[in-house]
Parts: C-alpha cells; structure tokens; sequence
C-alpha cells in the first residue's frame, strides 16, 4: 500500500467519525443519486419531500481540488437531509482513494458507497475497511472487485433500463417463433440477494439515466427484491423545482410506485416460485453464460428458484421436479450422488458434459434415463443460454409450469410463493410502453381467491376460471405493473 | 371434389408438365379450370357487423346451406408465428381475426353444420386453446359461437390415432402428404386466410395458407428421421422450403429429390400440391385490418394496414385471384413480377438473387381453378371500387 492509500483511507474514517447519531437502517434505504452536477442546496432537497426516498447518495470527495465552500454545501446539504429524515452516503471511487479527501472534515455523512472497480486498489480498499468506524454502513457497488466483509448491502450499476428493445421506429425485433427482446433485471436481482442476500442495489452508470419514466424500472428490480437506485439529471430536477406538470406528474408516479413497493415489503419474504432449481457458483466457467442463462430462462417464463451451490443438500431440492447444473463446474462425488438420487427418484437433471460422457444423440444434448427420471447431458460443459432457456419449457412440460401467460409477449411474470404454499404471487411487468391489454394468466394448482393489485388502479378482485388443474383469469389492461395475489 | 376437371393427358401436359419450365416467363392461362363467383364486401372495422357482412357475401355466392347442413366442417386458420406490431393484436395484423372466426362459425352453425372444427398447426405443440389465448381471443365466446365447435392442433397427429394420407392428383413436389386426420375426416373444409404479402413467396393468400396444413412432426426441421417426431417445434426450413432433407420416412418422399431446390421455387408448389390434395370448398379472405409489406412483425419494413375488406369465394385460386387484383396486383403476373418479385439471395446460390413463382398460375396449371379475371364472376363491390393498393401503401405512395 502506498503513502497515498494510507493517507486517504485515515481521513476516511476521521470524516465519518462525526456521521449522525441516529439510528441508520441499511435495510430500509429507499435511494436516489444526487446529481454531480446539481447544487447541493437545501431547497432543492424539499423535492424529497413527501416520498419514500430516503437515501440521498452524493459524491463525497472532489480530491484535493475541493473548496471550502463545496465542502460546508455538502455538509449543510446533509444535515438539511438528516432533518427530513434523509441520510446522505457519500460514494467513493477508486481514484477517490488513491488521491485522497485529505481536506475533508466534518462530513455529517451516514455511510460510504464503495463505488465501481476495486481492483487495482485490493490493499487501499483492505485497509479502508480495516479503520472503518465500527457500525459504518458500507454499502459495495462493485460487483466486479473482491468483496471485503462486512459489508451492510451490496449492489450493482449494471444494471439496465426495463423495457422492450426497439430497432427502427417502434418496432421491436422479433422473427416468426419469437417474442421482442426485452430488457430485464429480474434474474440479475435474483442471483445477487441467492449469493449475498437482501438488501441488494441496482443502478446505471449511464452519464444520464432515464428517470421521468423509470417507473417501469422500479417495478422490474423490486419485483425480485431489489431497489433501484433512481438517478434523476439536473434538468429534471431543475423542472421538479419549477414545479413543470409532466416533470412533476412523472416524480409523483415514481413516488407512488416506491410507495408501493414499500407497502407491500412483506412480498420480499415470499420465496420464487416453480419446480426448476438453478445451480448457482461462482466459479463457473463463464459467469456472463451462466447469468444470461437466468436472464433467459426469466424472458421465457420459466419459474426457477436458484439454489446458491454452498446450499445445495436434500433440503435445498424439496418440491423441485428439475434442476438445471449447467452452472456447477466440476461437481464433487457428494453433489453426484445427490443429483443422481434425484433423478433415480423421478427428477429431471439437465447438466453440462461434465455430468456423463453419454452421446446417444447428434442433437444439442443426449437423455440418459436413470431410475425413474432422467439426465439431459448437453454436449457442451456450458450450453449456449438460449439453446438451455428454449429447451427448458418443453424439457419440463410447458404444462407443468408454475405460472403461464397468454398474450403477453411484452410481460414477464415472476412468480414468488409463501412458505406453507397458501399464497402465490404472480407479478406481471409490462415492458412496452403501450398497455397489456387481454392477458390471461394460468397458475397451476387449486386457488380460491385472487387480488389484483397495482400502483395505477385501484384493488380488485380477479375472476378465476378452473382449467384443468389449473386457474387462470383475464387482466383486461394494466399499463406496467399488476400484481396477482393468489390464496388457497 | 368440386374443382376436380379431368384433363387429358395431353391438356395435363400442356397446362402443367410441359409449362414447368417456362414459368418464369408465365404460362398460359388454362382454359379448363374450373370457375367459381367471388364476393367482395367493405368492412371498415371489427367492431362492425362482420357476420352479416359475410352472411351476405355467402348468399351472393350461392349459399352455403346445401354445403354444410349435417356436416363436420373443419376450418383451417392463418395463426402463423409470433411476435407482434406494436399497439396491435395479431389479429389486426397478421393472424385471421377472432371476430372473422366467430362470425364463419356462427353462420356455419346457422347453416346447419353439425359439428365445427377450427384447425392450425402451432409452434412448440401449443394446443389451440393456448395459441388462442396468446392472441388475446375469447375462447369462451368462440365455443359459444356454434353449437359444437372443437378445436384440432394439427401440426402434430393431435387427436387422431394416426395419420391421414392424402394424394395430390397432379402433383408438383409431394406425391402426397401425411397429415393431421381432421383434414380427412372432414365433410367440408373451410379456409380462412389473412390478406398479405409474404416475405419470399409474394403473397399469404388461401393456397399459400395450406403451406400450414403440413405437420411439424414430419415435414418441421426437427421432424422424425423414421417415425414422426410428436414433439417436433421447428418451422418447415430444411424439408419443405429448401429440400435439403426428406420427411419422416413415414410419410412419402418428394417426386424428385434432385429437382429446383430453391425455396421461391418450392414452396408455392408444395402450397399448391396440399391444396390439390386437400380441396377446398370455401375460402374466406379477411383484409378489414392486415400488415403490408410481409407476412408478419419479423418482416423489416411491414407494417400495418386497413384495407377494410373481405373476399369470399367457393374456389381457392378464383378468390385468390381476385383478391390479388384488389390488392392492387396481376393475378397472372409471371414469377418474379408483380407481387412475385420478391427478391432475395438463394440459400443454393448465395451469389444469386432469386424470385418467387405464381401459385395460382400453377394451381390453375393443374386445374384447380382459374385466374382468369374475365372469367371470374365478382359479386358485392367491384374490384376498382375495392382496390387497396398494398405496395403504394407500403411505400407510403398513398398513405
């Protein structure tokens, strides 16, 4: 470690020794990045109020270049949003650290965000959390770097503007057997809280992000958990202040869809639903592959649950008919001969061609019965995603699916489901910018009731028709967000 | 079989075998085709009154009682892949529409029929009920349609124990086909068809949609080598389009595996030689609202369209016909004009630029049915008066 890192990280934790008193919850941070280029004036923070936000995340050092005057706006600006009932994190890059906040004083700061690559400064950002002040919230947004403990919720800026991916005009890309291509964060949100847990942050590091219409974003990262971290640009905010009716309509559409999602926290508890189990490492061959197999199971909706590979026991495969190992590089005999069990009892493995040298087939993937199941073996260690997420339905019986959508190619539908099974909530996301309209959802099993809920329209009751061992109802029109809570 | 003319050989060789190789420079017109009335109605929207708007158009082609009372009648639908128009159902672009089905089945109740069957091979072994619904349509209202209406998915064997084989009497490509049994076990057979242009063959009419009546599980790209693949869910590239491998050896070979292997050349034949082999007693083209410029969403360029029509006939090529010069074409263009050139590099020959063949011509080749405009007897608005021009349209010439 160089005199620099030492320098800086030492100034760190002297500025945040004077963070606030109260009583600071990660958990419940509902965030907003402060603009770099808008002032940090008190007035402007009064936007916040009256929504949910309650995390404002400012750029905490300008380097050695920062002026007095800069340095008391940061702090008045902080303590304005402490008596809103705001705290402020201040974001931290790698340069931060390797130049210093050797003029930082007093800061009025609630916590850090350790913000974008790390890995050319592994001992500053040791060190820095080594003479962190204890109880210092950290909050990582560097999923690239190594991961120093301890940290209180980790997060992502990869992450991407929901919605269907247009070409010309406004026509998206489609071909005879496939559906537009929509952009979503479901799984990335998924796989982040199955390997480090709740709470999990998700932004953009886009010079300037979406925010008037970021609404449908919102839902597609909480849908799974997640908060976006909304990132509105000066001129909005500058229209916000002049009170423009479409700036300010839109700032109350995102306050009520963040209100909503907040109401409705208890959703979070409720685990995904469906029979597929995904096999999660971190040491897989290519994480890129792996992670767009999710994104693409996600975009053909297929129900999975992900099984993180330091869970994978007997426990972690109850309820489940198929697990998808394309992810779990070089299995060790226990989590064989856990996988062969489950398929001579029945179940559906679909593997890489690290699970059987079998090649009966000059398709994509050979079948090799075993018991009363079957091994799907792709002739590749890694298939390509899409080949796995198009199989998948028909591997595991388009019927037998948890939850299917009829008439929705711009919706997707996680579906999340209580403990005892009672309850079932099937979220529809609408990514196109036109409403849904005519959309039938089918859940598999025996359900009395259902509720439809959404930030846009009142509660209502849905109309359940039995189909088979299914129910399914019609949602007339919903413009992004719609929720199905289902009860036995 | 009602187009059934029978030809001597020597008109059979001169309308068909002998004018295969002059196709490209068109072919005469075949003088013993069989001739049937066309009716043409403006519907400006599906939120009119489409049943009486086709009830009339049945009466003005003769009727349809005699045809259907105490039958089973199997409709065969224009369903086609995925995808969607932004702001528009598939049916408003390039499915049949619901309230166009609905209104066939009502008046076919009406007329007598006993029993119902709307038909359509699907992607990925989709039941109709699910292809339905991802369409948006009220499954309830179209049982409710007619008193017994059922519904077949018959890209696989589906409900039928077996196959049926049916042969084409004067065939291009296929000696015969086997396909789903509800296009045998059928006392009449209905078309209804989307009018479109197609990406590559020029045209999505009535002949082009019994392209669709072929099974997935032996003539889809992942068909069965031997044996019908039930599972089958890929398109029908390899086998019908491009000839680069036979159907499950189940059903019968192709005539001639060393012929034209080029798709513009193949596929209106094949569409043709499943139209012969399946006649067709009634073709409903439905225009009120349609894509232009192809056949579907995955076509760059298409987009969609309110013609506001509707074109009945009783003989597929005679209603193809017409509904080609309302579309603002020649029905007798020679391949690779008109609406036929379409054109687009040879998968044989990617240095070679190709186009597409008539199918009417080759249809009325081998005495399906005229396309002979001045033959044809057009009821309800005349074609001048119904004229909506698809490639000015396109183009943005007059809209």
């Amino acid at each position: 470690m160089g005199i620099n890192d030492r320098v800086a990280i030492a100034v760190v934790g002297l500025a945040l020794l004077s963070g606030p008193a109260h009583a600071i919850q990660p958990e419940r941070w509902i965030p907003l990045r402060w603009p770099h280029a808008a002032p940090y004036s008190p007035e402007t923070l009064e936007l916040l109020r009256g929504t949910p936000i309650n995390c404002v995340l400012v750029k905490w050092t300008q380097g050695a270049t920062a002026s007095d005057e800069a340095r008391r706006s940061v702090r008045a600006f902080a303590e304005h949003a402490r008596s809103l009932g705001v705290d402020v994190l201040g974001v931290v890059t790698a340069e931060d650290l390797a130049h210093g906040c050797t003029d930082r004083r007093e800061s009025g700061l609630a916590g850090v965000v350790l913000q974008g690559a790390f890995t050319d400064a592994p001992a500053a950002l040791a060190e820095f959390r080594r003479s962190a002040p204890a109880g210092m919230p950290v909050v990582f947004l560097s999923p690239g770097s190594p991961r120093p403990e301890g940290i209180a919720l980790f997060g992502s800026l990869e992450g991407a503007e929901a919605r269907v991916r247009t070409t010309e005009g406004d026509a998206a890309v489609a071909t005879p057997s496939s559906e537009p291509w929509i952009d979503t964060n479901l799984s990335l949100v998924r796989s982040m809280i199955a390997a480090r847990g709740r709470p999990v942050w998700l932004g953009s590091s886009l010079e300037k992000p979406p925010a008037a219409d970021c609404f449908r974003t919102i839902a597609d990262v909480a849908a799974e958990g997640g908060r976006w971290v909304i990132s509105p640009d000066v001129s909005f905010l500058e229209e916000l202040r002049r009170q423009k009716p479409e700036a300010v309509a839109a700032w109350r559409r995102i306050s009520s869809y963040l209100e909503f999602f907040e109401k409705h926290s208890e959703w979070r508890g409720l685990s995904p639903a469906g029979g597929l189990g995904v096999i999660q490492d971190s040491a897989v061959k290519d994480p890129e592959v792996f992670g767009e197999t999710l994104n693409l199971l996600m975009r053909r909706r297929v129900p999975y649950r992900i099984i993180p590979r330091p869970s994978l026991g007997t426990a972690s495969l109850d309820g489940l008919t198929a697990v998808l190992s394309t992810g779990l590089p070089a299995p060790t005999d226990a989590e064989r001969a856990l996988l062969a069990q489950f398929v001579e009892r029945g179940g559906l493995l679909v593997a890489g061609s690290n699970w059987s040298k079998v090649r009966n087939s000059a398709g994509a993937y050979s079948i090799v019965p075993s018991g009363k199941g079957q091994a799907v073996v792709y002739h590749e260690e890694l298939p390509d995603p899409e080949t796995v997420a198009r199989d998948m339905p028909s591997l595991f019986g388009r019927n037998r699916l948890a939850v299917r959508i009829f008439n929705g190619p711009s919706v997707l539908c996680p579906a999340r489901i209580s403990s005892d099974g009672s309850r079932m909530l099937v979220q529809l996301i609408n990514y196109a910018s036109l409403p849904a309209e005519d959309v039938t959802v089918r859940v598999a099993g025996a359900w009395r009731t259902a509720r439809i809920l959404s930030p846009d329209d009142a509660p209502a009751d849905a109309v359940l028709e039995q189909t088979g061992e299914s129910v399914q109802t019609r949602i007339r029109n919903f413009k992004i967000y719609a929720a199905l809570l289902f009860e036995r | 079989m009602q187009h059934c003319h029978k030809m001597s050989r020597r008109e059979w060789l001169a309308a068909s075998g002998a004018s295969l190789g002059v196709l490209g420079a068109g072919i005469p017109a075949n003088a013993a085709a069989p001739v049937s009335p066309v009716s043409i109605a403006k519907c400006a929207g599906y939120d009119r009154d489409v049943t009486a708007t086709m009830a009339a158009q049945l009466d003005q082609i003769g009727g349809i009682s005699s045809l259907v009372r105490g039958k089973t009648v199997t409709v065969k639908l224009n369903l086609t892949g995925g995808g969607r128009f932004p702001g528009y159902s598939p049916g408003q672009t390039h499915w049949v529409h619901p309230q166009v089905v609905g209104a066939c089945c009502h008046l076919l109740g009406k007329a007598g029929a006993r029993r119902i069957i709307l038909a359509e091979g699907t992607y990925e072994f989709e039941s109709m009920e699910d292809k339905f619904l991802d369409g948006g349509w009220d499954v309830k209202a179209l049982r409710n349609a007619a008193p017994l209406t059922e519904f077949e998915q018959t890209g696989v064997r589906g409900s039928g124990k077996r196959y049926s084989r049916i042969k084409v009497p004067k065939p291009y490509i296929y000696p015969a086909f086997d396909v789903n049994h509800v296009y045998e076990d059928t006392d009449v057979f209905v078309v209804i068809s989307k009018m479109k242009q197609h990406e590559e063959c020029g045209l999505t009419l009535t002949i082009k949609n019994m392209f669709g009546a072929t099974p997935v599980s032996i003539y889809g790209d992942d068909a069965g080598v031997d044996e019908p693949n039930e599972k089958a869910r890929e398109s029908r590239e390899l086998i019908c389009h491009y000839g680069k491998r036979q159907p499950s050896k189940s059903a019968p070979a192709e005539l001639d595996p060393k012929s034209n292997r080029y798709e513009g050349y193949r596929v209106p034949r094949i569409c043709v030689d499943t139209a012969a082999a399946r006649p067709i007693d009634l073709a409903i083209i439905e225009g009120i609202e349609t894509c232009v410029g192809g056949e579907g969403p995955w076509v760059k360029g298409a987009k969609h369209a309110r013609p506001g029509l509707m074109i009945v006939g009783r003989n597929a090529v005679c209603t193809d016909a017409v509904t080609t010069a309302v579309m603002g074409f020649d029905p007798r263009a020679k391949g690779g004009e008109g609406p036929f050139n379409v054109t687009f590099k040879s998968h044989v020959d990617p240095g070679d630029t190709k186009t597409a063949d008539n199918p009417m011509l080759l249809a009325e080749a081998v005495g399906l049915g005229s396309a002979d405009l001045k033959k044809i007897e057009v009821a309800g608005v005349p074609i001048k008066d119904a004229r909506f021009d698809f490639e000015a349209y396109r183009t943005g010439r007059n809209g």
